[in-house]
């Protein structure tokens, strides 16, 4: 590893990237990758559980396929399009809205912005461009894989106990708490950690959103961050030897987080009980 | 009025208003007539379903707007059927289109599912049918490989063979990219299909007095057919997708039908 030769353990907290100053680290980009991500997952997860039980347990039985389909059509959509969407679509009202959370909320750290909130004319190019709008976008791409896990999981429930709860007087939700969720509890897990793997690794839709920065900023209203992969994308092509191998270095490490992540969910998806049958 | 009760005007924070005040006026009823249990239930049930429509509307708002803007050079037919040779920024809709980049793409897809078929199947054989101690560390790569990101997979194919190789930047190589990215795809899903195989079916072969290969090659494949079709065109789908290719192929504005040639996609 000649990357860690050159720059030292310090490649892994340095935030600068100072090509001519010959520093660079990857400090600030794995806080960016981990806060686009935590937005996305905190958007996707409760959307993803949501439309899951719907499709299984709530929509008539003549549609369900359809909403299958959909489902899978939003899995297809190329990711270049959701960063379109998320850019000329979303981001002027993800920035109001960001506004409107830092006047309530500003007192909490991660919603802390360096902008006056009471301006007059308030300054918008201070909310977009953020780890925020960027995790909107990459919250639509995580949406549909966790979604299917989910709902194939939901749906290999035993129809037997699922017909007791209601025979012994259940409502529809109580049944859907007392059985499908808790039977469904190792999908949950599984597809939201599928859905984080992809979200760790999302390029094209993030780089199309954020002004670059490289500054360790947890502050995820605020204009300004980068992730692993967008920095990969955005700068391979002027990169020298060592700059290029220590991208390579950086593609390893996301690499690696994705691996763990992704082998997690599996091992949390095959050890629950869900897809054995049951006989009791 | 209702302005006032919104954090932000506009439309969107209508429908949110009008959401939560909708679920106020369910709690309220409901307990009018029924027990707790009920209101929960009601309540449950409208949270979920109005979940399902944000996304519903999610997806809509997607395919609407970029139809809503990308509806005008759809008109002209020149935009399937030309490249951008020789077309200015300022230029109308009637000149240049997106001819190149179709064929770009369609050539690094074709190289792609070429090599990536037979070696992706031919895993997933290695994995069901021979077996042994080596196919399981086998079945863990390629799992593993599947969580491989894809722009870790341009970067790889861009250090490897155009930097260190020095092949020029072409469709080949971004073809060789989504290989790199399809195969542990095609792989597993292949390997799914082929072990729903009726294991019946795999012994009378033998007991026939037929050879493992021709087992493989008579039996095996043609049983599992209709499954692998759709892996393929999922993954080559994704594949298609798939931008961070353009690492490894320049942009060319001309049709170029040299696959070892720059190319778009």
């Amino acid at each position: 590893m000649p990357t860690l030769e050159r720059y030292g353990w310090s490649f892994f907290t340095e935030s600068a990237r100072q090509p001519e100053a010959d520093v660079l680290g990857i400090g600030a980009v794995l806080v960016g990758t981990v806060s686009v991500a935590a937005v996305a997952m905190v958007i996707a997860f409760p959307l993803a559980l949501l439309t899951a039980l719907f499709i299984s347990e709530y929509a008539p039985a003549g549609i369900r396929a359809t909403l299958i389909s959909l489902v899978d059509l939003m899995a297809a959509v190329p990711s270049i399009i959701y960063g379109m969407w998320g850019y000329f679509l979303v981001m002027p009202h993800a920035a109001a809205f960001a506004l409107w959370l830092q006047q309530n909320f500003g007192w909490l750290p991660f919603f802390r912005i360096d902008a006056d909130p009471d301006a007059a004319v308030w300054d918008v190019s201070r909310y977009v461009g953020s780890a925020f709008c960027a995790g909107i976008a990459v919250a639509m791409m995580v949406l549909p894989m966790s979604c299917a896990v989910m709902r194939q999981v939901f749906s290999q429930t035993p129809p037997g106990e699922k017909e007791a709860a209601l025979a012994l007087g259940s409502t529809r939700w109580g049944m859907v708490r007392t059985v499908v969720i808790p039977f469904g509890r190792g999908g949950i897990i599984g597809g939201t950690m599928l859905g984080l793997g992809r979200a760790l690794g999302e390029t094209i839709a993030v780089l199309l959103i954020i002004s670059p920065d490289f500054v360790i900023k947890p502050r995820i209203l605020e204009v300004g961050t980068n992730t692993v992969s967008a920095l990969i994308a955005g700068r391979f092509g002027d990169a020298s030897a060592a700059q290029l191998s220590a991208l390579l270095t950086a593609g390893f490490v996301l690499f690696v987080i994705t691996l763990i992540v992704n082998t997690l969910a599996a091992v949390i998806v095959n050890r629950s009980r869900s897809g054995a049958g049951t006989d009791a | 009025m209702t302005q006032r009760l919104l954090p932000l005007g506009g439309w969107a924070w209508l429908i949110v208003s009008r959401f939560a005040l909708g679920i106020l006026f369910t709690i309220v009823t409901t307990t009018m007539t029924g027990r707790r249990v009920d209101v929960v239930d009601r309540v449950a049930g409208a949270v979920i379903t109005s979940g399902a429509l944000v996304v519903g509307a999610a997806l809509v708002s997607t395919i609407g707007f970029v139809v809503f803007r990308g509806w005008e050079p759809l008109l002209h037919l020149n935009f399937f059927l030309d490249d951008m040779s020789g077309v200015g920024p300022r230029d109308e809709f009637d000149r240049g289109g997106i001819a190149h980049a179709i064929v770009g793409s369609a050539i690094e897809l074709g190289i792609a599912i070429a090599v990536t078929l037979p070696l992706g199947i031919g895993t997933a054989v290695f994995m069901t049918e021979v077996g042994g101690k080596f196919a399981g560390v086998v079945r863990t790569i390629v799992e593993a490989m599947t969580a491989l990101p894809s722009i870790v997979a341009g970067l790889f194919v861009y250090t490897v063979l155009i930097v260190a190789v020095g092949f020029p930047r072409s469709g080949f190589a971004a073809a060789m990219a989504l290989a790199v990215m399809m195969l542990p795809i095609i792989a597993r899903a292949a390997d799914v299909v082929l072990r729903v195989v009726p294991g019946g079916l795999r012994e009378a072969s033998p007991a026939l007095g037929a050879s493992r290969w021709r087992t493989v090659w008579h039996v095996v494949l043609p049983t599992a057919r209709p499954g692998p079709r759709p892996p393929p065109s999922s993954s080559a789908s994704r594949a298609v997708s798939a931008r961070r290719h353009r690492s490894c192929s320049p942009a060319a504005s001309r049709p170029s039908w040299s696959p070892t040639r720059p190319t778009a996609s």
